[in-house]
């Protein structure tokens, strides 16, 4: 890539408003550090504990997501995992604007997570509620390293949000996650 | 048994257990890297005193500024084992929300898990 096509990122960016981006490989360890610098960024706004401690948690939610679930891997014996994905977190008006993106090889993964994102999608905020609490106690789910309750968590702090899976030329699919807090 | 004094970190709220005083402390921010490395030996400390006494009087004092839902997770275990013993133990157990004044949103946090709770004294009390 050359300099004035990454300048042209840069340009598109600040078009969104965007307030921090990230694309390649992702670590646990790499969370610890980009938290802090988006909790110092969040606070300049101004907004109250509750915005700011929701824009927080759907971050967390969101990078832990892609960290446990991107099917883009390097595994390295006594390292941990690093997944790859995107993310990014613009503003736009009142609101923030939080994304994240990641591949998903099987299609029958490709297949649950879209009913339970379209699941999510339809529950009202108590109906959230009760599926989060029953979600804290229950097992966690097979193939599942989180708690299993992630996208819950997501769907009850964002305002509203959407889903997208894009097919690629290689048979895999690239999954988006925007949510939008107001 | 050995009290637990696990100091604060980046992601990790520091947890204080006096075994013999009765008292636990969880302090702090709660999404640690590995939930279940850093709450297993807690969890299983935690089993193994309410399960070897009976009829103790204890205090437990939640003071936390943000937790992922694998943390929530965490504390959902700890609330259901605080209400097993309860039954099976006959052990009193006193949980405080601590929040910060003004973090009505905390308050919020501790008023779901509170609604769920029946035989444990749960109180949020301002900081």
């Amino acid at each position: 890539m050359d300099t004035k096509t990454l300048f042209d990122m840069h340009k598109i960016m600040l078009g969104n408003e965007v307030i921090m981006t990230y694309s390649g490989y992702m670590s646990q360890a790499l969370l610890t550090s980009i938290a802090s610098v988006l909790r110092q960024q969040i606070e300049q706004d101004h907004l109250s504990r509750k915005v700011m401690r929701n824009i927080f948690s759907v971050f967390v939610e969101q990078y832990e997501n892609v960290v446990r679930y991107s099917d883009d891997q390097i595994e390295e014996e006594g390292k941990d995992d690093i997944r790859y994905g995107i993310m990014a977190i613009s503003k736009k008006d009142d609101s923030y604007i939080l994304n994240c993106g990641n591949v998903i090889r099987s299609e029958e993964r490709v297949n649950i997570l879209r009913n339970r994102l379209e699941s999510l999608k339809k529950m009202s905020e108590d109906d959230l509620k009760a599926f989060y609490k029953k979600k804290l106690r229950s097992e966690t789910e097979e193939g599942s390293k989180g708690a299993g309750v992630g996208l819950i968590e997501i769907a009850r702090k964002s305002s509203e949000f959407e889903f997208d899976f894009i097919d690629l030329e290689d048979g895999t699919s690239f999954f988006l996650l925007k949510s939008i807090l107001k | 048994m050995d009290n637990i004094d696990i100091k604060s970190g980046e992601r990790s709220p520091s947890i204080m257990c006096d075994w013999q005083k009765a008292t636990m402390e969880i302090k702090g921010e709660s999404f640690p890297e590995n939930v279940t490395e850093f709450y297993g030996p807690v969890l299983a400390s935690m089993d193994n005193f309410f399960k070897s006494n009976k009829n103790i009087n204890f205090t437990c004092t939640f003071h936390l500024l943000y937790f992922n839902s694998s943390s929530a997770k965490v504390l959902m275990r700890i609330f259901d084992m605080f209400e097993e013993f309860t039954k099976s133990n006959m052990h009193k157990i006193k949980v405080f929300w601590k929040v910060d004044e003004e973090d009505d949103n905390m308050r919020e946090l501790g008023e779901e898990f509170a609604e769920d709770i029946e035989n444990i004294q749960f109180e949020i009390i301002n900081k």
